[in-house]
């Protein structure tokens, strides 16, 4: 059966890639972006599809924490500008990458912003 | 050790899809984020949607046996779609769209209640991604007679990631979008990392979950067998289909969680494994990637550096 065979390494390799484009491909047009921030920042409104129900929204602010990392060695630094603080922003966006590999998650006592699991109602 | 200066973030949430999308970005511009994410989601539920009529797909199963031209967003969905049967060797499979309906998962999943009716045998084995004729060039597809196609799992992740890049590309931030529990993250990171809660239900307070752990880029999504069920005469079913048996996957697995590159990857390995059940462990070292498994009994197991239960 087909979908009991094991892929070839070079296959898998070749999947990894195809996914790496197609997740980082613009499904928007620049101009559309655009235009679409426009009409959202002039109505203070965001446009809201078929199957989107109304938002409810916040501005938090996380709280100071310490906590004890326990990533290893491997673990890179992602960034190369500074994050976020105090509500300035740095207009930088993350370089892509070629490796479909990516660095293991770190415990952490910050609290969570999402909550991953089961896909829920 | 390092500590965390106070940073900034808006959130807003809304219903979409069937289930429950968030963005979350440092700074406060959160109606503009909303939007692109509300953008994201609105083209692939016109396109990939399994539960609209005039949703894209239906004109790929009405032309099944012939190539059919679709627009730009459903091609990539059936790209990704693809890539991801072919990274999981066909464990998470496109073509399980008549397995899901025949257990009864043919509406918007808020509209499924339990089915009095004994359920239907299983229809056997899916015919398999390998018959899914994709033309890049002619940006056409062709699937067999017969074939309903489901992107659920995929397209969903997908979504997270265009939306996440999208966001942080547009307003220079860091910028997190969760769509049902699977999570993407771009831009830069607070400085230590997105926090995001482990729980077998997406909807779980942040005070609840079972664990709380933090990444800086790509993705983390989780698959879970007890969330998204419903039962068919005395029997419990759940969303994701073996393709091998075109039925429910054992749920040898609770919950899986794991990160990626980006939140597709981390998708097709946690479905992937709900789907290996007690093979999963020696299918998953064969990825560079970290998961976390809960089995049926409550046992946690870890792989590729996902860190333990336990305080910090």
């Amino acid at each position: 059966m087909k979908h009991t065979r094991h892929s070839s390494p070079e296959a898998r390799q070749r999947a990894d890639v195809r996914i790496r484009r197609l997740t980082r491909a613009a499904a928007l047009t620049a101009a559309g972006a655009t235009a679409l921030i426009a009409v959202v920042v002039a109505k203070e409104h965001p446009g809201a599809s078929s199957s989107a129900g109304a938002s409810t929204g916040s501005d938090t602010t996380l709280a100071p924490s310490s906590s004890t990392s326990t990533s290893t060695s491997t673990t890179p630094t992602t960034s190369s500008t500074p994050a976020t603080s105090g509500g300035t922003t740095t207009p930088t966006t993350s370089a892509p990458t070629t490796t479909t590999t990516t660095s293991p998650p770190t415990r952490t006592t910050t609290r969570p912003v999402v909550t991953s699991g089961g896909t829920s109602r | 050790m390092s500590t965390l200066a106070g940073t900034m973030l808006a959130t807003r949430s809304f219903r979409a899809i069937g289930t429950t999308a968030t963005v979350v970005v440092a700074g406060t511009d959160g109606a503009v984020a909303e939007a692109l994410l509300r953008h994201e989601i609105d083209v692939i539920d016109r396109t990939c949607s399994r539960f609209r009529p005039d949703a894209e797909i239906e004109s790929v199963h009405a032309g099944a046996g012939r190539a059919v031209q679709v627009s730009a967003g459903l091609f990539d969905a059936l790209e990704v779609g693809v890539a991801v049967a072919e990274r999981t060797h066909g464990a998470v499979d496109p073509t399980v769209g008549n397995a899901l309906s025949a257990l009864g998962y043919d509406c918007d999943f808020d509209e499924i209640g339990p089915r009095t009716p004994p359920p239907p045998a299983a229809l056997g084995p899916v015919v398999g991604f390998a018959h899914i004729h994709l033309d890049r060039r002619t940006r056409t597809v062709r699937i067999p007679r017969g074939v309903r196609l489901d992107l659920g799992s995929s397209a969903k992740a997908l979504v997270a990631d265009r939306a996440a890049t999208r966001i942080a590309d547009h307003l220079g931030i860091g910028a997190l979008v969760s769509v049902g529990g699977d999570v993407a993250v771009a831009g830069p990171p607070p400085p230590e990392g997105w926090a995001i809660g482990i729980a077998a239900d997406s909807s779980t307070p942040a005070a609840d979950v079972d664990q709380t752990v933090a990444i800086r880029r790509g993705g983390l999504a989780s698959s879970s067998t007890s969330v998204r069920s419903w039962s068919v005469g005395n029997e419990r079913v759940h969303h994701i289909i073996d393709p091998a048996t075109g039925s429910s996957a054992e749920p040898y697995w609770t919950l899986v969680s794991a990160c990626g590159a980006s939140c597709v990857h981390a998708n097709a390995l946690s479905t992937a494994a709900i789907v290996w059940g007690a093979r999963a462990l020696d299918e998953l070292r064969a990825f560079d990637q970290a998961v976390r498994l809960v089995r049926y009994d409550g046992a946690v197991f870890t792989l590729g550096g996902w860190p333990t239960d336990g305080a910090p």
